[in-house]
């Protein structure tokens, strides 16, 4: 897949597309929809691990969407992005509060990685699929969404030099990981 | 392995989706939504809520009086030099002078002001 097909597809009339939902067109909502609930359910994923639960998000995005009133928004793709964490981050809390397990094997499966060697496919989603939520998150806005650290800082709410730190404690651990599935 | 190498990987490991089916299930969800707001809009506003629209309508009117009369209160006992800086205050006053002379011709009482 290429580098193209992974960011959101641009939105064909710009952020006016936040307008045109408040004043409840449904046409804008499918715009909006086909545009950014693929990142959106990525971001959701990244965080709970589980497909089911990202969809659950998904919707729960787009309803607040479609419910929403009130000023405007200034950046649809980076509102979509904001609320899908906090959605993501309010489920996993209630999880962990519950004491309910996650089943992080489902984050990513190799059978997708058409073209890759399967062992190779495997060894790496595991060790995608190993990293703390907050690191997965990084790894995932900057690897697939290519956000700049800078711009998963915003969305993060933290700054840039931890954003980057993140990342790099991620790449690291998946390195080991990986050079321990070699060996192995 | 080198940060470059695995970034690579990860993007030919490939990008996971939504179900094609999620978006009937969630362009329907929203599709309703957007049709009980357009529907609350057209509808005639029940009773209650009328009734909660005068009552604020009321109090907003009670408090604007209070806080007119406390201004012109303020300005009747304010020094000389005060009130004549705050034309509108005065004016204030005597509206409020000629509401209480108005109440008390309505009660056939002497007006006291």
């Amino acid at each position: 897949m290429g580098c193209a097909d992974m960011r959101s597809k641009p939105v064909p009339v710009g952020d006016d597309l936040a307008r045109r939902i408040a004043g409840g067109d449904a046409h804008a909502l499918e715009q909006a929809y086909d545009a950014y609930s693929a990142a959106v359910f990525r971001h959701a994923l990244a965080i709970l691990g589980c497909a089911a639960d990202a969809e659950d998000v998904l919707q729960d995005v787009f309803l607040k969407l479609a419910k929403r009133r009130g000023g405007a928004i200034a950046n649809l793709r980076a509102y979509l992005f904001a609320a899908a964490r906090n959605e993501a981050y309010s489920l996993l809390r209630r999880y962990r509060r519950e004491r309910v397990g996650l089943e992080p094997d489902a984050v990513w499966s190799p059978e997708r990685a058409e073209h890759m060697d399967p062992a190779e496919a495997c060894a790496l989603s595991r060790a995608l699929n190993g990293l703390p939520p907050e690191q997965r998150e990084v790894v995932v806005l900057k690897v697939y969404e290519q956000l700049t650290f800078e711009e998963i800082g915003e969305l993060l709410n933290a700054p840039m030099n931890t954003v980057a730190s993140r990342y790099r404690y991620a790449l690291h651990k998946m390195r080991c990981a990986l050079a321990e599935a070699n060996h192995d | 392995m080198t940060d470059d190498e695995i970034e690579a990987r990860l993007r030919e490991l490939g990008l996971p989706s939504p179900p094609a089916e999620a978006r009937a299930r969630v362009l329907s969800a929203c599709g309703r939504e957007v049709a009980r707001r357009r529907g609350w809009r057209g509808r005639p506003r029940p009773l209650g809520l009328k009734l909660a629209v005068a009552l604020a309508a009321l109090v907003a009117a009670d408090v604007a009086a209070n806080v007119a009369s406390n201004a012109s209160m303020a300005a009747a006992t304010a020094p000389s030099a005060v009130v004549a800086s705050a034309p509108h205050a005065q004016g204030l006053a005597e509206a409020l002078r000629a509401r209480s002379r108005m109440v008390a011709l309505l009660l056939h009482e002497p007006s006291g002001m």
